[in-house]
C-alpha cells in the first residue's frame, strides 16, 4: 500500500505544478490615458491627415484619415468635413492589375461639399488638401474674388475651413479656437512635393533670398521663420496642451517618384532596354540616369512611345533629375532639423516619422502575418496615387504616433487593429462602404 | 466471428471520419488505453499489442492471438491574448473541436512449435496529425485560418524473443496522409480564401525496439522510429473576386513534410506482485523541421503577370523531450487494473517562429485510467487525460520570414481513450 501513497503523492505534486505553470501574466496592461486628456483633439495638416488618398478627399478615406483613427483609440469625438464620393480632387480607380503596370482609370475631376457643413464650429481635423506651411498661419481670406482658394485654384479652403469671422482667421486660429487639449501637427509636405511632382519645373519659394519665386521649395529662412511663429502661437495660447509634431518623409521614398523604370523595354524586343530622353532645365535632350527619378505621370507617355527618341523626349515636368533629387532631399532635411529643434524649443513631442518611413522604406514592415513596403500597390503602404498612405498605410502611421504618445504621457492606449481596416481596393471595389 | 466483422466495419468507418490534433509539434502519442492511462510510460514493458508504437520488441512477450481496438476522443481549446505588438490584449478562441483518431492492431504470438518466440502483426495508427481551426474573421486570419494535417502509418511488424529476458522487435512503416491549409490574404478588400489540399505520396519509414529483463522485475526498453519524408502534392485555389482572377490563378502546389525520428528510452520496475512503475524518457528529433515550403507551379517568378508567390514559413523547431512516469496496479481476482500518470511535454518550437496553425507550449499530463476483464479472453481499457498547456507569451516573433504575431498563447486538452482487445 505503501506504493500507491507514493504514486498519489506524484499525482498530487504534478497537480502543484500544472496550477503554477498555469499562472496568468498579461503582457499588454490595462488601457490609460497617462497624463492625456483627451477631451478635445484637433489635427492641423495637409493631405496626409485630410484622409486624402488616390487622389481625392472622400468619405471612404476619411473614415480611415490618421487624426480619426487615433481620435478612436482615445475614444475621443472627431468631426470631420465628410465628403460624398467621388469627393473632391480626381479620383483614381484601379482597373486592372496588369504588370508590370496597373491600369489606372479616373473619375475625372470633381467637386463635393462636406455633408455636414453646417456643422457648428470649426471641425476636428484640419488638414488641408494642397495646403502649404504657410497656410497655417496665412490670415489672408479664403473666400472672394481675390480670396485664396481662387487665387490658389484650390477649392479645400472653402470646404476646410469654417468661416473667417466666426472661427479664426488662419488654419491654426481656427485650431487653436476649439482649444484642444492634444494637438497633432505634421505640415510642410507639399513645401517640396509641389516642386517635386511638377519635375522641379515650379515651386512653393517667395524669393525671399534672391531666387526667382515659384521656381524652388519653400526656402529653408521662410519655412524656420513661419515654424517660430506657428509654434511660438501655439505655445502662447494653448500652454497645457499636448502638441506633436511630425517630421516629413523624403520624397524619394514615395512611389510616385520611385516606381517608373530608368530604362524602357522595347516593345518590339523585350530583350532590349531602350534609354528615356527627357528635356532638361537647360532645354537640352538628356537620357535618364540612374540618379534620375522618372515620375509615375510619365509611365503612360512612356508607353505611348514618348520619350524613346531624342526627337521626342518627356517634358522635364515628368522627370525630377539628380541636381533636383538633392534639392528636395535638403529642403526636407532643413524642415525636419526645424521642425524638431523649434518643437524641443517649445516643449511639443517630436513623431519621427521621418525616421520610421525611410526604416519601412528599407525594410517593410510586418504585424500579424502581413508584409508592408512602399512598393507601388503591391506594397499596400501607398494609395493609387503614389503619394498618399493608403487605409492601412494611415494606420500604421497612427500606431507609431500612437506609440509615441504612450511613451511620452505614460499612456497605454491601444493600436489601431490593422486586421480591421480594408485592405488595397481590388478592382472595382473602391466605393465599397462598411 | 459476427462480431468481429461488425467491429471491424465500425473501425473503418472511424479511419474515414478521422482527423487529428497534435500532441508535441504535430506528434500525437496515444495510441492506446492501457499506455495512456499511465502516461505512455509502456516502452519498457509494452504488454498489449500498442507495442507496435511503444516499442515492438514487446510483442515475442505476449501470447497467442489477439485483436485491439479503439480510438481517442480529443477536445483541444485554446485561446490567443493579443497581437501585443499592436498593443492589445484581445481574447480569440480557436474553434472547438473533436477528434477522435482511431487505432486497430491484429497480431499473434506463437508460444510454441517452430516459431516459439515469434510473434507478428499489422497496426495502423497516427503518430502524427495536426487540426487547428479559427474563426474566420479573426485577428490571425491571414496566418491561418485552418490547418490539418492526416497521417496513417500502417505497420506490419514482427517481433522475436531470444529467451525470457531478451527480445527485439522490427516494423515497416507504410504512410498515407492528406493535408489542408486554409488562410486570408488581406492585401485586397475584398479578401482573398487561400485554400491548399494536398494528398502525400505513400512513404515509407520503419521502427524497432528491444527490451531486456536484467532481474526478474525489472524491465529495460530501447525503441526508434525512423523519420518519414513525405512528398505532398495538390492544388491552391484563392477564391478570387473576377477582377484578380488574373493575379491569383492557384493551381499546382507541392511541399514536403518529415515528422521526425523518435525513440524511447524506458525502465520498468514491479516492486511487488501486481504493482508496475514505470519511467520513460521519449527523445524526439524536431530539429530536421526547419521551415515549411509551399511551392506553387505557376508564381511571381516564372509568370509574368501573375501575383502568388511561393510561400515559405520558418519553424525552426528544436529536438524536444517528453518525460513519462505511470503505474498500474492489478486485481487479477476481479479483473481490474488501476492506471495513473504523468508526463512532461518539452514543446520543440522557439518563440521567434511560434504561430497560431500550432500554438505550442510546455505541458502537464496527467492521467488516470482503468482496465476490466469483461470475459476472460475480453478487456475493456478506459483512460482519460488532462493536458495543460503552461502560459506562452511572446514579445519576440520577429524572425524576418515569421508572422510577427506576439501574444499570450494558452490551453488545454482534454482526451478520453479506449480500447477493446479481443484474444483467443
Amino acid at each position: 500500500m505503501n506504493y500507491t501513497r507514493i504514486f498519489y503523492a506524484l499525482c498530487l505534486s504534478a497537480i502543484i505544478c500544472s496550477l503554477v505553470a498555469c499562472s496568468e501574466s498579461n503582457p499588454v496592461g490595462e488601457y490609460s490615458l497617462g497624463s492625456i486628456d483627451p477631451t478635445v483633439f484637433v489635427a492641423v495638416g495637409d493631405n496626409v491627415l485630410a484622409g486624402y488618398q488616390s487622389g481625392a478627399l472622400f468619405e471612404e478615406g476619411q473614415r480611415y484619415s490618421i487624426p480619426n483613427l487615433i481620435a478612436q483609440q482615445l475614444r475621443t469625438p472627431f468631426v470631420q468635413p465628410l465628403m460624398p464620393w467621388p469627393g473632391t480632387g480626381e479620383a483614381y480607380i484601379l482597373e486592372q492589375l496588369r504588370f508590370p503596370f496597373p491600369v489606372i482609370a479616373s473619375k475625372g475631376i470633381t467637386q463635393n461639399y462636406p455633408v455636414n457643413l453646417d456643422h457648428t464650429s470649426a471641425y476636428h481635423n484640419l488638414g488641408l488638401p494642397g495646403a502649404i506651411f504657410y497656410d497655417a498661419v496665412d490670415v489672408s481670406p479664403i473666400d472672394g474674388p481675390s480670396g485664396r482658394a481662387i487665387a490658389r485654384g484650390n477649392p479645400f479652403y472653402l470646404m476646410i475651413m469654417r468661416d473667417q469671422q466666426a472661427f479664426g482667421p488662419s488654419l491654426l486660429d481656427q485650431a487653436i479656437r476649439l482649444q484642444p487639449t492634444v494637438l497633432l501637427f505634421w505640415m510642410g509636405h507639399n513645401d517640396v512635393l509641389f516642386y517635386a511632382a511638377s519635375g522641379g519645373t515650379r515651386g512653393t519659394n517667395t524669393g525671399v533670398d534672391g531666387s526667382p519665386p515659384g521656381t524652388l521649395p519653400t526656402e529653408r529662412v521662410a519655412f524656420q521663420q513661419m515654424i517660430q511663429g506657428a509654434f511660438a502661437k501655439i505655445k502662447a495660447t494653448l500652454p497645457n496642451t499636448k502638441v506633436l509634431i511630425g517630421t516629413l518623409p523624403h520624397v524619394t521614398l514615395m512611389p510616385y517618384f520611385s516606381t517608373a523604370p530608368r530604362k524602357w523595354q522595347n516593345p518590339d524586343n523585350p530583350a532590349q532596354q531602350l534609354p528615356i530622353y527627357y528635356q532638361n532645365k537647360q532645354n537640352n535632350v538628356a537620357i535618364v540616369s540612374e540618379y534620375d527619378y522618372v515620375l509615375l505621370s510619365a509611365v503612360e507617355e512612356l508607353a505611348n512611345g514618348r520619350g524613346l527618341d531624342q526627337s521626342d523626349p518627356l517634358p522635364s515636368t515628368f522627370v525630377l533629375d539628380v541636381d533636383e533629387v538633392s534639392i528636395c532631399l535638403q529642403a526636407v532635411t532643413d524642415y525636419n532639423t526645424f521642425l524638431r529643434s523649434e518643437a524641443h524649443r517649445n516643449g511639443f513631442t517630436v513623431v519621427d516619422l521621418d525616421e520610421y518611413l525611410e526604416h519601412i522604406h528599407e525594410h517593410g514592415y510586418m504585424a500579424i502575418g502581413e508584409s508592408y513596403s512602399t512598393e507601388f500597390i503591391s506594397g499596400g503602404l501607398f494609395s493609387l496615387d503614389g503619394i498618399h498612405y493608403s487605409s492601412r498605410g494611415n494606420a500604421i502611421i497612427a500606431n507609431r504616433i500612437i506609440e509615441e504618445m504612450n511613451r511620452a504621457f505614460g499612456a497605454n492606449i491601444q493600436y489601431v487593429q490593422l486586421h480591421g481596416i480594408p485592405g488595397f481596393p481590388a478592382p472595382g471595389r473602391f466605393t465599397k462602404t462598411r | 466471428m459476427k462480431a468481429h466483422r461488425s467491429a471491424l466495419i465500425a473501425f473503418t468507418c472511424l479511419l474515414c471520419m478521422c482527423t487529428q490534433i497534435r500532441a508535441g509539434g504535430y506528434q500525437l502519442n496515444e495510441h492506446g488505453a492501457r499506455a495512456m492511462a499511465q502516461a505512455g510510460a509502456f516502452a519498457a514493458r509494452a504488454n498489449d499489442l500498442s507495442a507496435m508504437f511503444f516499442n515492438p520488441a514487446g510483442l515475442s512477450f505476449q501470447r497467442g492471438f489477439q485483436i485491439m481496438m479503439g480510438a481517442t476522443l480529443i477536445t483541444p481549446s485554446y485561446s490567443f491574448y493579443g497581437p501585443s505588438n499592436l498593443n492589445s490584449n484581445q481574447r480569440w478562441d480557436m474553434n472547438s473541436n473533436l477528434f477522435f483518431p482511431p487505432n486497430l492492431y491484429v497480431a499473434n504470438t506463437w508460444t510454441d512449435g517452430t516459431l516459439k518466440g515469434f510473434a507478428a502483426g499489422i497496426g495502423v495508427l497516427t503518430p502524427f496529425g495536426l487540426g487547428t481551426e479559427w474563426a474566420d474573421d479573426w485577428v490571425g486570419r491571414s496566418v491561418t485560418r485552418e490547418t490539418e494535417l492526416q497521417t496513417f502509418y500502417v505497420m506490419p511488424t514482427v517481433s522475436y524473443a531470444v529467451n525470457h529476458w531478451l527480445s527485439f522487435g522490427v516494423g515497416g512503416n507504410v504512410v498515407f496522409s492528406s493535408v489542408r491549409m486554409r488562410r486570408a490574404v488581406t492585401n485586397f478588400d475584398p479578401e482573398l480564401d487561400l485554400v491548399l489540399d494536398g494528398s502525400g505520396d505513400p512513404a515509407f519509414s520503419w521502427n524497432a525496439g528491444m527490451i531486456v529483463k536484467p532481474m526478474e522485475n525489472v524491465s529495460l526498453g530501447f525503441s526508434y522510429r525512423a523519420e518519414t519524408a513525405i512528398d505532398f502534392t495538390g492544388t491552391a485555389n484563392f477564391n478570387p473576386p473576377q477582377q484578380l482572377a488574373s493575379l491569383f490563378p492557384g493551381g499546382d502546389v507541392s511541399t514536403s513534410l518529415t515528422p521526425p525520428a523518435t525513440w524511447f528510452a524506458a525502465v520498468a520496475w514491479s516492486p511487488v506482485r501486481d504493482f508496475d512503475v514505470e519511467l520513460d524518457f521519449q527523445g524526439i528529433q524536431w530539429s530536421s523541421y526547419d521551415k515549411l515550403e509551399v511551392d506553387f507551379k505557376v508564381n511571381r517568378d516564372n509568370s509574368p503577370g501573375v501575383a502568388q508567390s511561393n510561400l515559405t514559413m520558418p519553424k525552426e523547431y528544436e529536438n524536444a523531450y517528453i518525460i513519462r512516469l505511470g503505474a498500474e496496479y492489478r486485481i487479477p481476482m476481479l479483473g481490474l487494473a488501476f492506471r495513473g500518470g504523468y508526463l512532461y511535454d518539452r514543446n520543440p518550437v522557439p518563440d521567434r517562429s511560434l504561430e497560431p496553425s500550432l500554438p505550442d507550449s510546455d505541458r502537464h499530463g496527467l492521467n488516470v485510467g482503468i482496465g476490466i476483464s469483461i470475459l476472460p479472453n475480453l478487456n475493456f481499457d478506459l483512460a482519460y487525460m488532462h493536458l495543460m498547456f503552461m502560459d506562452r507569451v511572446t514579445e519576440a516573433t520577429t524572425h524576418p520570414e515569421g508572422v510577427h504575431m506576439n501574444g499570450r498563447y494558452t490551453g488545454s486538452v482534454d482526451l478520453i481513450g479506449f480500447n477493446i482487445t479481443y484474444s483467443l
